[in-house]
């Protein structure tokens, strides 16, 4: 974490608040809404796929658990939706702590593995389950939330701009525990992990209490982001499991640069703007991520960031031998 | 026959070797010794082509090998037999050997350097059908020995050979690196055990983090016990 | 209630041999490799789609399609591991699977864009009257696919075991360093290995096109299933690659035929993960914990 990078989040933050005040087109509104919303999760995704460095494929099953959690508990039990935003997170995180602890004793493969299983039986579960989940049809009409006090209305969200800015604030939110966590000893533990378990061993961290640490928090973000997800889009059906969000948020991550606390936000930016203004080549569009994945992975592995801290830094002649980083 | 000239090798943007100059005249055992992590191991890859020199040549028979592959370089007659075995252990020792000779396209050559083997190695032949792993240590690194040769070389490479074995069976590695020198091929031993790969050898060159730090007759080295032990540690 | 329970097992041989064939490349490659092929399933499926072209769009009897497929498919598992593959030989793991993930959005997608969605008919030219087998009865298109499946995991695994390339791709398995050291073009036995990888899934597609139909939705759900049927057998293990893939078929069949067809794709996650759960290691011991 550098001051480049930290000045880089505020950067963002601050031009994010400012920017409806003199853009007012509401389709711009709606794909930044979509960007946020990716950046939560892509920055949740990172915790665990670029500080400890293990690929979990099962993210979007977070995504989906919060989701659905949301749906149901507004739709079924009435509960208000901006207190249903951190009960998915907290729902979410209950699945990550039970999903973690299985599944980070494994060794690298098996984790990618084990994680896209548990994602692959949630989405099966969904399907099945008609009795809770509805099943294919999933739910429509989620109410949006709704800020009153005292029986007077402030926000009823029935303007775009109020979404913009709820999804700016879990955002927030979201770069703050991110930010704490990589400037905490979170983040010596984590980074440990990386680098070298033994080493991490060594020094009294206890990699897998780390791993599972970072993981239920990641899991407790994404839950948030498929609750704020519901409510925007006020429709769920089981492809929030499925695995086109969870290319999506991957691919954010590899192209921002995994690792950092700006890269999946970049990367959010990139892609999400592409995502919705490049409708029109919506057809050939995840063809064109696949090559994109691919040649990111083989040539820029450390992301977009990686590039812009790279250049800094030859510019000021510190790399020299070691840009032959992994 | 085989010449290092200011090579530098390494693994990844680790340098280990620094500027190794080296030679092995025909039919010569050369012994390279050195303290742990001094980069012998090393410096053997890099000859039989595991890993590429970042710097220098490696020249063989007035042939460039610095860019070759290791199935170029053990072609042209270079065998490695490399430290630990590194036997196939769910292979038989027969299926080991054969592997040994695996560019060897004439397959009477390869019966007969096999018989050969059997020949110098019996307990190889008792067990030739047993898996390699169920070995006991000595009959492993014997098996690996007899692996190394199969490819028929013309130089071969012994990292450590010794290592674990009991005094007796180290007398029996000994004798076979003399069969192998009276058969006219060339040999650079790699070993801990400095005593026994000085009497082996004619020359001797000792290593010192990853650069030549001596080079002499292996009898001088021997007579000035007190210097070697400077350069050993 | 005999008969109902055989029938549901023959079923289940037959869906075993599609998941054990796909599971095989897997686990070669993976153990070989230490890549974890993301686009199986992909290959899977463009197997059965180019069978569809070949037997309905080029007219070509079954029996010719499926040679030329197979050869189509060796040479894509060539490229692939030459283009995206070598270049990764000495990456992080994570790495080469975000590039094979990165192959299978783009195959899946691509595939979507030239054939459309809707699942494809493969003419095998068999009737589809069934043969009756003391009472079970079994199309002739089944009774096809157990044979070749027999006959090409045979065929395998005597490449492995008797010939001169087989010998070198199971000492670059047991121990790369001593493969190189005799000359064993490591390089050049990994492509044959995908190759061979991405061949047998092809086949296996074109087996299960033409006993139902070649659909671009089963392959995420395939490459999912083929590395449960990899862990349930362990990884690297070419028997257990087969004994797991009849084994899941087995168990979904009777699972789907007794208990309840909804779930039938779950079964075998649910086996897996029980499996972890009690056994971290994996059922052969193959996996290894995190902790060494
Ligand atoms: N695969 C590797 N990657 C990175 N560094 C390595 C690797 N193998 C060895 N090294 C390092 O290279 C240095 C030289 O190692 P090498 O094995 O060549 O020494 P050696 O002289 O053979 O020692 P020994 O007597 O213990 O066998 C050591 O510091 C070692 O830590
Ligand atoms: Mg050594």
């Amino acid at each position: 974490m550098n001051r480049l990078e930290t000045r880089g989040v505020l950067l963002f933050l601050a031009l994010a608040a400012l920017a409806p005040l003199v853009i007012t087109d509401q389709f711009f509104i709606h794909v930044m809404v979509m960007v946020f919303f990716y950046a939560i999760l892509a920055s949740s995704l990172n915790l665990t796929v670029g500080f400890v460095g293990e690929l979990s494929l099962g993210h979007a099953a977070f995504l989906g658990i919060g989701a659905y959690a949301s749906a149901i508990l507004s739709t079924e039990y009435g509960l208000p939706a901006l207190a249903c935003i951190p009960v998915a997170g907290l729902l979410a995180a209950l699945a990550g702590l039970v999903i973690g602890l299985i599944t980070l004793h494994l060794e690298g493969h098996f984790f990618v593995l084990i994680t896209l299983a548990f994602a692959e039986v949630l989405r099966l579960i969904v399907n099945n389950w008609i009795e809770v989940t509805r099943g294919p049809l999933g739910f429509s009409s989620i109410p949006p939330p709704r800020l009153s006090i005292g029986g007077h209305v402030l926000m009823d969200f029935s303007s775009r701009v109020q979404f913009y800015y709820l999804a700016l604030a879990v955002l927030a939110v979201t770069i703050g525990v991110v930010l704490l966590y990589a400037q905490s000893a979170f983040r010596v533990g984590a980074v440990a992990v990386r680098e070298n378990r033994r080493l991490a061993k060594a020094v009294g961290i206890d990699p897998f209490r780390q791993a599972l640490l970072t993981f239920v928090i990641g899991a407790f973000l994404a839950g948030m982001a498929g609750s704020f997800y519901a409510h925007y889009i006020t429709f769920v059906g089981p492809e929030v499991f499925g695995f086109s969000f969870m290319v999506t948020m991957l691919m954010m991550v590899a192209l921002g640069g995994k690792g950092t606390v700006l890269g999946p936000l970049l990367g959010a930016l990139l892609i999400g703007v592409a995502l919705e203004y490049l409708r029109f080549i919506n057809e050939i569009r995840l063809s064109v991520f696949g090559i994109l994945l691919i040649l990111v992975t083989m040539y820029l592995p450390q992301g977009a960031i990686g590039l812009l801290a790279w250049r800094r830094m030859r510019k000021a002649g510190i790399v020299k031998v070691s840009a032959v980083t992994r | 026959m085989l010449e290092l000239k200011g090579v530098s090798a390494g693994y990844g943007p680790v340098e280990i070797l620094r500027d190794v100059s080296l030679q092995v005249g025909e039919a010569e055992v050369v012994a390279l010794v050195g303290p742990n992590g001094a980069g012998k191991t090393t410096l053997l890859k890099t000859i039989s082509g595991l890993i590429r020199a970042t710097a220098g040549n490696v020249v063989y028979d007035g042939q460039d090998l610095t860019r070759a592959s290791a199935a170029v370089i053990v072609g042209a007659g270079i065998a490695h037999c490399p430290e630990e075995r590194k036997v196939w252990s769910h292979m038989s020792v027969e299926e080991n050997l054969e592997l040994g000779a695996y560019l060897v396209r004439d397959r009477g050559a390869v019966r007969r350097s096999l018989q050969d083997i059997y020949g110098e190695f019996p307990v190889l032949e008792e067990r030739r059908t047993e898996l390699a792993g169920r070995l006991s240590g000595g009959q492993q690194q014997m098996l690996a020995v007899g692996r190394a040769l199969m490819s028929q070389p013309k130089l071969v490479l012994f990292d450590e050979p010794s290592l674990g074995l009991s005094p007796i069976l180290i007398r029996q590695i000994a004798t076979i690196v003399e069969r192998i020198h009276q058969r006219g091929i060339a040999v650079l031993l790699v070993e801990q055990n400095v005593d026994l790969a000085l009497r082996l050898a004619n020359r001797a060159y000792v290593l010192g983090s990853g650069k030549v730090v001596a080079e002499d007759k292996a009898s001088s080295l021997r007579a000035n016990p007190s210097l070697l032990k400077a350069y050993l540690g | 209630m005999l008969e109902t329970a055989l029938q549901f097992i023959l079923n289940g041989i037959v869906t075993g041999c599609f998941y054990a064939l796909v599971a095989v490349g897997l686990t070669l490659v993976f153990g070989m490799m230490g890549v974890v092929n993301f686009a199986q399933g992909e290959f899977f499926v463009l197997g059965g789609m180019l069978a569809y072209v070949a037997t309905v769009q080029l007219g070509l009897p079954f029996y010719a399609a499926i040679p030329a497929v197979l050869a189509i498919m060796w040479v894509v598992g060539m490229v692939v591991d030459y283009v995206l593959l070598r270049p990764m030989r000495d990456a992080h793991m994570l790495s080469t699977a975000m590039v094979t993930i990165g192959l299978s959005i783009f195959l899946l997608n691509t595939m979507l864009l030239v054939f459309g969605a809707e699942p494809k008919n493969i003419l095998s030219g068999f009737s589809s009257k069934p043969i009756f087998m003391g009472g079970l009865l079994i199309t002739q298109s089944r009774l096809f696919t157990i044979v070749i499946s027999v006959v090409a995991i045979i065929a395998v695994h005597l490449l492995i075991a008797k010939t001169r390339v087989g010998r070198a791709m199971r000492a670059v398995f047991q121990q790369k360093e001593a493969a190189a050291l005799v000359g064993i073009p490591i390089d050049r036995i990994y492509r044959f290995t995908f190759a061979l990888g991405t061949t047998l899934a092809a086949l296996s597609g074109i087996l299960l096109g033409s006993v139902f139909v070649a659909s671009l939705s089963t392959a995420e759900l395939t490459t999912v299933k083929a590395f449960v049927v990899v862990i349930l057998g362990g990884m690297g293990s070419f028997a257990g690659a087969i004994v797991g893939g009849l084994l899941l078929g087995l168990v979904e069949s009777l699972w789907g035929g007794f208990v309840s067809t909804g779930y039938m794709d779950v079964i075998g996650f649910a086996l897996v993960i029980v499996l972890l759960l009690f056994r971290p290691r994996g059922l052969f011991g193959m996996a290894e914990a995190r902790e060494r």
